[in-house]
């Protein structure tokens, strides 16, 4: 028995080592790993950047700095999070060489190696995000979800097991504070779900002119107006390509709710019935509304016409009162492109959208990118470090305007994922790295999207019991 | 002497021969009645060899349960493996409740009668369960939750007749039930209902020992103390985690039985057995359904015949009249797909794949996942077929399937199938608002006057839905197509 027992921890052992690498060949090509995460900037409380080898091997060792920092069978590599943050905090500042060398049926293999740069600039270390199958035309099963990204945790604040198999979206806070947000429930009892610290409250951002319920939202700085966007959306199918699916809006306007008095403020200005007012959001200062804006469209065949420009308009949060000067940041004829989702940096230094080709719902537009306005001098970076050759969009910034978090469909074209990218104060962007997961296989293995991606200074102060409960509640009504 | 022997020995192979024929009956019945529930079953879920995919099982309750469920559910894949392996896992679960309930009856004297009456009693569970097992959406994990529950119960049983204190035996009875409800979900129920059996009859009939309930109500309790926090944790209500992993649904049995033929038509289809399809329909003697006239037209298409027999059918169904939206079952989008598929509308038939995949149980449909596949491989959107193959070159069986269909190591007879697909591509883009066949067909035709089957179904759909003109006007501009059908049609003009 004892025999058997000496045999049994033996071959254990012997399966557990790794073999040490000998006779290294050193290959002139970058490493197969996945996510890329070859020469990007890190934040210094990032969780460990697990990747794999898209190929068949054997064990993988990577040294950092000529260090061993990781040694494992197979072609996954996790790191170990204790290690991970320690060489974080050493390298702070610094740019560390790592080297992947892997074991394959021929023998050894050394990649040429890549560099991280960490940086003390911290990224905000919550994200939150729908997970949504990539159609968007219709929803089952839908969920949001609440990540650290200085670990793996992640939790669901909104869960179809809980609330019905109802339609829920976009959940965003205000100036990136989790004591103050918003996300929708949609569907019999839903509304607009308001959390001032950790208390929920069911708003409804409806009046009976509006041409429907609010669909694109933010806060002002003080979190006492939201702006919203009212949009009859057209879900409609290409024929040929990879656009796949085009959403367009027939009517669309932009109003603003005073969650303190419950009363609307609208402008004729952003409420024009022949224009289409969509995608808007405060400055950081409180003092202007951004929005997007097009002439409504006048037959589907004109959709790859339809361009929207990105304008402003002067707000004064004293007296909850919108301008009556309409200034056009971005124009969509000269420019010859359509510009949605505009967000300001907290610093007010830079404004950042997307824009496509054509229309408002670049999701599907694999020419769809960011593209980042210098506010002082007007002066856009095309920001190609960043975008891809596949759709890039849906960003929101950290709340120390140091990094960009947005959906990429990069990999596959199909879903979306969490992409984060650092923008330092000149502006200049870095390569973006893939939100880490605790198996590297994660997205492989995913059949959802990543979808509308916030980032927050700390944790949501509410639960997914606290979600179901509002559910029963009535709403607050506005005038 | 002899005589009592071989009496005894008859009553010893009783039980055993009793078993057997049910397990015979079980398998036949499920083989030559039911044989096509077990593919829809499969082709409804994904399971991966891959340590993400199987701790992701943690996520939701019963998660062993769900594990060894959907584990064998993937070999349904095979000839005769899904009757074989419901029927072994059936077997278990009677053999598992017969031990139990012998256990639970072991105070009485009458040892015979407990024995035939635990028998019994685990035979009719059995072919309860086999019956339930009816229902389409009724999952083995179901059946293997019950087993667990069961299991866990005797190995309690059996581990408390080793322990002298009543405070530990409550002890065990409160960790099995924590870990039958955490492996097997409502197979916590089953442990529960035995235990009541063991402690309450002897209990009732000694008339003493009534200490002995206490440990019960306290795992009675159980769920409620640990309910709301456990539904919580797995984002479910309250009476689904306690039931999970199976819903049960005593289905009508002849409405199971035109599903099943349903069932017939369409795998048959899949399996791309066209000749096998138009004789089963030429030879039903059954009450028709949509989905049958709907897959004989779809294989008459595909041996170019459909024109040929449109008019032989009572009802023809093609199809294209149908349209996808958030209320439409799961089954209709799946036959939008194969429809658009045949068609070669490579977006509408990836949207109806997206579509069947998100409705499909934990959002996974093998099948469909396979259509993206092939959708994407015709699209040559190499970038958008990898994803998926990635996750077919996890299953254990469609791993050929998924390097058959990899550029690179693609097969002769795969590149010959895509290649002939591409030939079918529309050519220009159009935006399109909804789903409008009658559009889609014309556009594939403005784009491949060569694409016969689009063709015929615009032709075909064009008399079944009595437009003359319309027919008129498409043989026109997209004929001419020699069939005596659209000849006489164009003669009645």
């Amino acid at each position: 028995m004892k025999y058997w027992f000496y045999i049994l921890i033996t071959i254990w052992v012997c399966g557990a080592c790794v073999p040490s690498p000998e006779h290294v060949q050193k290959v002139d090509k970058a490493a197969p790993i996945y996510p890329d995460y070859a020469d990007v900037t890190i934040p210094v409380n990032i969780a460990p950047l697990n990747f794999l080898l898209r190929d068949d091997a054997l064990s993988v060792y990577v040294y950092i700095d000529n260090v061993v920092f990781y040694a494992g069978r197979g072609n996954e590599v996790t790191f170990d999070m204790e290690d991970w943050k320690a060489m974080l905090a050493k390298n702070v500042g610094k740019s560390v060489e790592v080297k992947v060398v892997a074991k394959y049926a021929d023998g050894w293999k050394e990649y040429r190696s890549f560099r991280w740069k960490v940086v003390a600039d911290e990224v905000d270390p919550y994200l939150t995000y729908r997970l949504i199958e990539p159609d968007y035309e219709v929803f089952n099963n839908l969920v949001l979800q609440e990540r650290c990204v200085e670990n793996f945790d992640v939790r669901n604040f909104s869960d179809y097991g809980m609330v019905g198999n109802r339609c829920m979206n976009c959940h965003t806070y205000a100036s990136q504070d989790p004591s103050t947000s918003m996300f929708y429930l949609r569907g019999e009892d839903g509304g607009a779900i308001l959390n001032v610290d950790g208390k929920l409250k069911k708003l409804e951002l409806k009046r009976e002119d509006m041409v429907s319920g609010s669909v694109y939202f933010g806060f002002s700085p003080s979190a006492r107006y939201v702006v919203f966007s009212t949009n009859v959306i057209i879900p409609a199918f290409h024929a040929q390509g990879s656009k796949r699916m085009e959403v367009f809006d027939t009517k669309s306007d932009v109003y603003v709710a005073d969650l303190t008095d419950s009363r609307f403020i609208d402008s004729p200005l952003l409420a024009d019935s022949t224009q289409l007012e969509t995608f808007p959001t405060f400055s950081p200062d409180g003092k202007h509304i951004y929005y997007c804006t097009a002439h409504v469209l006048d037959s589907l065949g004109g959709l790859t016409s339809l361009k929207y420009s990105l304008c402003r308009v002067a707000f004064d949060e004293e007296n909850g009162t919108i301008g009556t000067e309409v200034d056009t940041v971005y124009n969509a004829k000269m420019m010859g492109k359509s510009v949605c989702h505009p967000r300001v940096s907290p610093d007010g230094q830079y404004l950042v959208y997307t824009v496509a080709n054509y229309g408002t719902f670049p999701i599907w537009h694999r020419e769809a990118d960011l593209q980042l306005m210098n506010l002082q001098t007007g002066e856009i970076n095309l920001m190609e470090e960043v975008n891809s050759s596949m759709s890039d969009t849906y960003h929101s910034w950290s709340s120390n305007s140091r990094w960009l978090a947005f959906a990429s469909k990069r990999d596959d074209g199909l879903y979306g994922k969490v992409y984060y990218t650092y923008i330092n104060k000149k502006g200049v962007c870095s390569k973006p790295f893939a939100l880490p997961q605790a198996h590297p296989s994660f997205y492989d293995d995913c059949l959802k999207s990543f979808n509308a991606p916030e980032q927050g200074k700390g944790r949501l102060p509410f639960s997914i019991t606290d979600v179901h409960q509002v559910l029963s509640a009535s709403p607050t009504k506005f005038q | 002497m002899r005589f009592d022997n071989k009496t005894h020995s008859v009553r010893k192979l009783l039980k055993p021969m009793l078993i057997l024929l049910w397990g015979v009956g079980c398998f036949l019945f499920f083989q030559m009645k039911y044989p096509y529930h077990f593919f829809y079953q499969e082709q409804n879920q994904l399971f991966l060899l891959d340590e993400n995919y199987v701790l992701s099982y943690f996520d939701k309750p019963a998660w062993v349960a769900c594990l060894v469920g959907d584990f064998l559910t993937q070999f349904y894949y095979y000839l005769y493996a899904g009757p074989a392996i419901l029927t072994t896992v059936l077997l278990l679960l009677g053999d598992l409740v017969r031990r139990s309930l012998d256990r639970c009856f072991s105070y009485s004297v009458h040892k015979t009668l407990v024995s035939w009456g635990s028998f019994v009693l685990a035979l009719v569970l059995m072919t309860l369960e086999a019956r339930l097992s009816l229902y389409e959406a009724y999952r083995l994990s179901g059946i293997v939750a019950l087993t667990g529950g069961v299991a866990l119960w005797l190995l309690h049983d059996g581990l408390c007749d080793k322990i002298p204190y009543w405070w530990m035996r409550t002890l065990t009875l409160f960790l099995s039930s924590s870990l039958a409800f955490w492996m097997f979900g409502c197979g916590y129920l089953a442990l529960f209902l035995l235990e009541m059996l063991r402690i309450l009859l002897p209990t009732f009939r000694l008339r003493r020992r009534y200490w002995a309930i206490i440990p019960l109500l306290l795992v009675a309790l159980l769920p409620n103390l640990l309910l709301p926090k456990v539904s919580e944790h797995y984002c479910l209500g309250k009476k689904v985690t306690l039931l999970y992993p199976g819903e049960r649904k005593w289905v009508d049995e002849s409405a199971a039985m035109m599903l099943e033929r349903n069932f017939a038509y369409d795998n048959e289809y899949y399996f791309g057995h066209y000749e096998k399809v138009v004789q089963m329909y030429e030879s039903n003697t059954e009450p028709e359904t949509e989905e049958m006239c709907f897959f004989y037209c779809l294989s008459l298409a595909q041996l170019n015949l459909l024109p040929d027999r449109l008019m032989t059918m009572e009802r023809p169904i093609l199809g294209t009249f149908y349209k996808i939206g958030p209320e439409t079952p799961l089954y209709t989008i799946k036959m939008i797909n194969e429809l658009y598929y045949l068609l070669g509308d490579m977006t509408y038939a990836e949207r109806a794949a997206l579509l069947a995949n998100t409705f499909s149980p934990n959002g996974r449909n093998v099948r469909m996942v396979k259509r993206l596949v092939e959708v994407n491989l015709v699209k040559d959107d190499i970038p958008a077929a990898m994803k998926y193959l990635r996750l077919l070159s996890k299953t254990w069986v469609y791993r050929q399937w998924a390097s058959d269909h990899t550029p690179g190591t693609m097969s002769e007879k795969v590149k010959a199938e895509i290649a002939y697909k591409q030939k079918y591509l529309n050519q220009s883009d159009h935006i399109r608002v909804g789903d409008d066949c009658y559009t889609i067909l014309t556009q594939l035709l403005d784009s491949n006057p060569d694409n016969i089957v689009a063709l015929d179904f615009l032709l075909c759909s064009d008399i079944v839905a009595r437009q003359k003109k319309v027919f008129l006007r498409d043989y026109q501009q997209y004929g001419p197509r020699n069939k005596a059908l659209y000849q006489q049609a164009l003669t009645l003009e």
